[in-house]
């Protein structure tokens, strides 16, 4: 596949490209090599093979590659940014149309895009990462910053933020879920791996862990409580039933349950426990009331004073 | 970074900017000092910096920035109010689309969004919020008039509401919830610390 070079002959004294080749529709790869400033075209950039850049590239159009996109600077599009191939970028990648990506989405800088972000591989921001649609990720998604999304997230790995997660749908994790700051969902949760929340944990619908549930802390869920490991949080209320294979426990907060309350541990918390039907639990129930429901298996231990109803 | 800087030279009798600059996707911060009138523009305006206007700004497309926007009057938007950064503006904003900030969004009049609000930090308003889509906020939620949305309102810090808060979904708060009239939701009414309300509470799903 032949390869079209451009330099800083090519470009203007804005460093718009002027050179003679119709670049909206180019049968090959293309390659800039124009130093480390920016490489600006009017129109849309399309090749038929890779684009890669030494510094940065905007287009007032789409980026759109049949192979990868690779640049040394910033990724910036005011149309779309398409690729059948991965995604790289040592600044950020900025589109206010959608980004699509064969390959992975990988940004030293944020990931911003005003409507849907789509991978086929993971999505990695060295800074936040912000989309006005749903995000869809065949892999990991990794923010060293929010994930702040319209839509819904969705990971064949694990999503990872060092700061909130904040979703206006569903939160969907092959993996794991883990935030430095709070997470909330427009819709359910559902996790293969852990839930582990440096904030509250807030669901409008149903919560599914594989694994354990942590939050620094609450957990509020407008469904079911499901897990396959521990619950433990600050409170846990649940909209629905509380689930979990290993023990339920809150810090200094109530565990209350419109449905019934089933554990494969202890249940402790360290206010009352409530529950709208049946509770049981492998080991102790510990709490300092039981305001509502029944302890059908296990052992109620109440500490007393508990809050009033 | 460059900056444009649009002077009333810019501007025709009408208020619509008539400049030579392209600026429907400025690699540059635009500044405007036009004036205490209108700079209205007939297409989208983008800048890969801010966008600062001393006067209020209009734009029958996108208003887009990769930074702050900020205004001494009112921002209003055919289209989408876009900002990587904060959005604050002295008067009111209005968006034929939704509106997006990484960071806070700020207005002195109100917020009027045809779509959702989606916020990093907080949103306060000195008049109403409405939204037709959800408001989804990362910090607090303050408005000087109603709160209105056509789907759920989440709040990651406190909601304070001068008029009434309706929400077409759930309303969930991670602090109290302060509503100087009703307070009505279709889905739940979750919140962290106390509610309060001077009229009525009414969910159709309950709270807690």
């Amino acid at each position: 596949m032949k390869t079209l070079k451009l330099t800083i002959k090519d470009l203007d004294a804005d460093r718009w490209y002027n050179g003679p080749v119709d670049v909206t529709d180019y049968d090959g790869n293309i390659k800039i090599d124009a130093g480390a400033g920016w490489c600006r075209f009017k129109t849309s950039v399309k090749a038929a093979g890779h684009i890669e850049s030494n510094g940065s590239i905007h287009s007032a159009g789409d980026i759109n590659s049949g192979g990868y996109i690779k640049s040394g600077g910033h990724i910036d599009s005011s149309g779309i940014i398409a690729s059948g191939g991965d995604i790289n970028s040592d600044g950020y990648i900025d589109s206010s149309g959608n980004i699509v990506s064969g390959g992975y989405i990988k940004s030293r800088g944020h990931i911003d895009s005003g409507c849907y972000i789509d991978s086929g591989g993971y999505i990695e921001s060295g800074g936040p990462i912000f989309s006005g649609g749903n995000i869809d990720s065949g892999g990991d998604i990794y923010s060293d910053g929010i994930i702040l999304s319209g839509g819904s997230v969705k990971s064949g790995g694990d999503i990872k933020a060092s700061g909130h997660i904040n979703s206006g749908g569903y939160i969907k994790s092959g993996g794991s879920v883990q935030s430095g700051d709070f997470i909330h969902s427009g819709d359910f949760i559902q996790s293969f791996g852990y839930i582990d929340s440096g904030g509250y944990i807030f669901s409008a619908g149903y919560i599914d862990s594989g694994r354990f549930i942590a939050s620094v802390g609450y957990i509020d869920s407008g469904g079911d409580i499901n897990s396959g490991g521990s619950v433990h949080s600050g409170d846990i209320k649940s909209g629905g039933d509380i689930v979990s294979v290993g023990g339920i426990k809150s810090g200094g907060g109530p565990i209350a349950s419109v449905g019934y309350i089933d554990s494969g541990g202890d249940i402790n918390s360290g206010g009352f426990v409530e529950s709208g039907s049946s509770i049981y639990s492998v080991g102790l129930v510990t709490c300092k009331k039981l305001r509502s429901g029944k302890v059908v298996s296990g052992e109620l231990v109440e500490t007393g004073a508990g809050e009033g109803k | 970074m460059k900056t444009l800087k649009i002077t009333i030279a810019d501007i025709d009798a009408d208020g619509y900017y008539n400049g030579p600059v392209d600026v429907t996707d400025f690699h540059g911060n635009i500044r405007i000092d036009a004036g205490a009138g209108w700079c209205r523009f007939k297409s989208s305006v983008k800048a890969a910096g801010y966008i600062s206007s001393i006067s209020s700004i209009y734009a029958a497309g996108d208003i887009n920035s990769g930074d702050f926007i900020d205004s001494g009057g009112n921002i209003v938007s055919g289209g989408i109010i876009g900002s990587g950064g904060n959005i604050h503006s002295v008067g009111y904003i209005e968006s034929g689309g939704p509106i997006f900030s990484r960071g806070t969004i700020y207005s002195g009049g109100h917020i009027y969004s045809d779509g959702i609000i989606l916020s990093g930090g907080s949103v306060k308003s000195g008049g109403d919020i409405k939204a037709s889509g959800h408001i989804n906020s990362g910090g607090n939620i303050n408005s000087g008039g109603y709160v209105q949305s056509g789907d759920f309102i989440h709040s990651g810090d406190f909601i304070q509401s001068f008029g009434y808060i309706d929400s077409g979904g759930y309303i969930f708060s991670a602090g109290y919830i302060d509503s100087g009239g009703d307070i009505k939701a279709i889905g739940n009414i979750k919140f962290r610390d106390y509610i309060k309300s001077r009229g009525i509470v009414y969910s159709a799903q309950g709270g807690a």
